[in-house]
């Protein structure tokens, strides 16, 4: 029986391959040639990857680098401005303006404002902010009505109002400790340094599996990759969020591209390709809400792979040419633009694995595609299991956590679904030159009780929490 | 057909994922670290932390002391001391009003002085000390750590193997070698000849046998580029949008035949090496791909990036900071008004003042630091050390 549905599959694929090689006018060894060629060269690619993230996890591990300096945190004090957009933040409001407002940094002659932009909500939203507004002078309350066109836009409309030299970025569910400013703007003496960033580790890990599976992958993209990339003067990637940059660099960018949906990967090329740097900060750390179900995270990682692409569609030639970037830095941009093209390489492997293997290629062949793909993959990006991730927890002491990183697995073929979806769907949207509406990520507000729910255990000794090095 | 050895194979290889997704399946039902990282929200950046830690331990051996909270402590009651033992079983002890100790005396335990303190030549204090008054160390001594609540004054050719902290003013004498951080709520004085790492405080003043800095005569300044212009690009929104490569005709003369773009928010970098000439007025950040030399009298009204080696003339001003990822030279009589940060070493002529912006600043060195007379507020930090050098003979001048 099975004999027989094999020889039918293989017939019926033959017949497929024959009229399809007639039909171009080739012949067959010509075409399993062609295909091994692009194999090959899409093997070559994926190594660049995984070359790359064995480096910085290498790195991250054994060197001493010097990196960047936080020797100036807390005695270079320039003024700041802090934009929040809020479209319909009820349950996150007062949580950051409460640490915004505990914020060490000098209040005097304006030197620290905090610019709300009430971005069209129809909720309490206001009135919060309101609310602190009474007590606390040097927070502003800037509304516009019709609101919710994404955060780029609401971010163009505070800088409007921001009268500092420094303007940093938060998001409405962020809890920043009282240190973070201060950290955030020590590397900006330096005039090459156009913007600064800092890292994100999720608080709402005890939600759900896909919390804990995202702060898996933060912990190695910050952890990590950031980190190495900062220390290695390679492309820094701004996030958007916990993230400052000089007013003057954002007012000759004209700001934030409002028809992107990843504003922060967008104003981050920019500012490369100009000649200004970004510093990653990994002191300089905030929490944030991240996504609870796999409906909110495919979501937000669609609109980060719409975004992404349509800024590697941008920018990837102006990258190779940039007179201003070093080699390294142009490489590092190439590979960071077409991050999200990893998925569809491994789909396409998988694929060509299985045609190779029904053309009549020896096995082993056929498999090397297959697992190239799915290795390069997990070493990879915010998806690297075995290096990055494991590396990340290693350098946090999060000795237990590394137990829950077989089950990536699970993530894994999740996010190369959902990216290879979405990638072809950005493809298809850039070249109908099609908008794609911003959509906004669900936040339930309930960052500040998972903090004093681990503050009480910390007090009460909680072996796993008295083991990080975040204490000190 | 299926071999007995292969199966086998299967079978472990299996075993060994399940043992692997077991454990994982465990941890993620019934977590033994759920997260997330802890971050302590409260944390704030303290540049006094390690004696504030000594100050707090020794204060609360004492209140428990005093309370008779802890049995281990055995307390000798003499007159004006006590004797107790700390948490580590170290030594330590309590003296009552002014102590004044000994020419050559060597001193074991921890001290704590609940008055000022004042030490004599060649004492050898070994342990932390922690003054609830003002402290004056006499010549050649040798230090482990002190923090005091009043003024410090350091003998000439002390040696201190840790910190030395104070609320008030601390005053280095000459050749001393101090391995760990000064730090201070006021100001602090270095005297000639010092060595040291670490000096953080309101106002830093280096001072060897010549005067201070003498009166700055106002610089001649000279616009030679064409502002007018390259503002009415700005303007138009054209800098920023593209990088413009500066047309010859807007450039100065030490900036002809040299690729130079204007990259937006004002911001000008050069291929290149770079000298600029004497008085010359530079209203944008500049950042050189190169090496770079100034003349007298320059003065930049931003921030400055080096990325070779920087030799700045005297009498320049920098209205921000100075970035160098070589080695950096600061001829005398400069002001720096934020930051200065360098991979190299730097060295710094007699005059210089840094650090005296609104914003702050500091000087900081990947490697060695060498200053003369000075003021820096703030912070000095270099990781192969500071050494304090004689000044220059007055009258000379490069």
């Amino acid at each position: 029986m099975n004999n027989m549905l094999w020889e039918l599959i293989h017939g019926a694929f033959e017949a497929v391959v024959e009229t399809t090689v007639r039909f171009l006018g080739l012949t067959m060894p010509y075409l399993v040639e062609a295909v091994n060629i692009t194999l090959l060269i899409i093997i070559a690619i994926v190594s660049a990857y995984v070359v790359r993230h064995y480096v910085f996890s290498w790195k991250r591990l054994f060197s001493r680098d010097k990196g960047i300096k936080q020797e100036f945190a807390g005695v270079y004090l320039p003024s700041v401005s802090i934009i929040v957009p809020m479209h319909n933040e009820e349950k996150v409001a007062g949580t950051i303006l409460e640490r915004l407002v505990e914020m060490d940094y000098p209040r005097e002659n304006n030197w620290y404002e905090v610019i709300v932009v009430n971005d069209g909500s129809t909720d309490r939203t206001g009135e919060i902010v309101r609310s602190y507004m009474e007590k606390h002078p040097y927070i502003k309350l800037v509304s516009r009505d019709r609101g919710g066109n994404g955060k780029a836009s609401a971010l163009n409309y505070g800088l409007r109002f921001a009268r500092n030299e420094i303007v940093i970025v938060f998001d409405a569910d962020y809890q920043p400790p009282r240190d973070t400013v201060k950290r955030l703007v020590a590397p900006l003496y330096n005039p090459e340094v156009g913007g600064v960033m800092g890292r994100v580790v999720p608080i709402n890990t005890p939600d759900s599996f896909v919390t804990r599976m995202a702060e898996l992958e933060r912990t190695g993209g910050y952890q990590v990759d950031q980190q190495e990339k900062g220390f290695m003067g390679l492309i820094v990637q701004h996030g958007g969020t916990v993230g400052g940059f000089r007013r003057e660099t954002l007012k000759a960018l004209n700001g934030w591209r409002e028809d992107s949906l990843t504003e922060d990967t967008d104003i981050t090329f920019r500012m490369y390709l100009r000649g200004w740097r970004i510093s990653y900060v990994n002191i300089a750390v905030s929490y944030e809400e991240a996504p609870a179900t796999w409906q909110e995270k495919a979501r937000q990682l669609r609109r980060w792979v719409i975004g992404h692409t349509h800024c590697m569609y941008n920018y990837l030639i102006e990258t190779v040419k940039s007179p201003l970037l070093n080699k390294w830095q142009k490489i590092d941009g190439v590979l960071t633009l077409t991050i999200y093209a990893v998925p569809p390489l491994i789909f396409i492997g998988w694929i060509t694995g299985i045609l190779l293997y029904l053309a009549g290629a020896p096995w082993w062949w056929s498999l090397i595609p297959a697992a190239m793909f799915t290795i390069a993959y997990s070493t990879t990006g915010n998806f690297a299991v075995f290096m990055e991730i494991n590396t990340g927890l290693f350098v946090d002491r999060r000795r237990k956590a590394y137990l829950l990183t077989p089950l990536l697995i699970v993530n894994f073929l999740f996010n190369v679904w959902v990216v290879t979806k979405a990638f072809i769907f950005a493809t298809y949207t850039y070249i109908k030159r099609k908008n794609v509406e911003w959509e906004k990520t669900v936040k339930r507000g309930n960052g500040k009780n998972y903090y004093n729910q681990m503050n009480n255990d910390k007090n009460k000794g909680s072996k796993w929490l008295n083991s990080q090095r975040w204490h000190k | 057909m299926i071999s007995l050895g292969y199966i086998l194979l299967v079978t472990a290889f299996l075993l060994l994922i399940a043992i692997m997704l077991a454990k994982s399946i465990k941890e993620a039902v019934k977590p033994e670290d759920p997260g997330p990282l802890f971050i302590d929200l409260l944390k704030t950046i303290n540049e006094r932390e390690e004696p504030m830690d000594l100050k707090e331990t020794m204060y609360q051996l004492i209140r428990d002391a005093v309370q008779g909270k802890n049995r281990y402590w055995q307390t000798e009651m003499g007159s004006g001391e006590v004797n107790l033992r700390g948490r580590g079983n170290e030594e330590i002890k309590v003296s009552f009003g002014k102590l004044k100790i000994k020419k050559g005396l060597k001193i074991k335990k921890v001290l704590v002085v609940m008055g000022n303190l004042e030490t004599e030549e060649n004492v050898e204090l070994k342990n932390p000390v922690y003054v609830l008054g003002e402290t004056k160390i006499g010549l050649r001594n040798k230090v482990n750590s002190l923090t005091s609540t009043g003024k410090v004054t350091i003998g000439d050719e002390t040696m201190v193997k840790g910190f030395i902290d104070s609320n008030e003013d601390i005053e280095i004498g000459e050749n001393t070698v101090i391995k760990g951080k000064v730090t201070s709520e006021k100001k602090i004085r270095i005297g000639r000849g010092t060595q040291l790492k670490q000096v953080y405080a309101k106002e830093i003043l280096i001072e060897t046998e010549t005067s201070h800095r003498k009166e700055r005569m106002q610089p001649e300044i000279k616009i030679d580029l064409n502002l007018a212009k390259i503002y009415s690009l700005e303007e138009k929104g054209k800098i920023g949008r593209e990088l413009i490569e500066l047309r010859e005709k807007l450039k100065p003369e030490y900036l002809k035949n040299r690729k130079t773009w204007i990259q937006g928010a004002n911001t000008l970098r050069i291929k290149g090496n770079l000298q600029i000439p004497s008085n010359q007025y530079i209203p944008y950040n500049l950042i050189v791909e190169g090496n770079l030399k100034t003349g007298r009298n320059t003065v930049f009204a931003k921030g400055l990036c080096i990325k070779g080696n920087a030799e700045i003339g005297p009498e320049n001003t920098i209205g921000e900071s100075i970035k160098c990822h070589g080695n950096l030279e600061i001829r005398e009589n400069c002001t720096v008004q934020d930051c200065i940060d360098c991979e190299g070493n730097i060295t710094i002529d007699e005059g210089a003042e840094i650090g005296i912006g609104d914003k702050g600043g500091a000087i900081i060195a990947y490697k060695k630091i060498y200053l003369s007379n000075a003021t820096v507020r703030n912070k000095i930090y270099a990781e192969e050390g500071i050494e304090i050098k004689k000044a220059k003979p007055k009258g000379r001048s490069k």
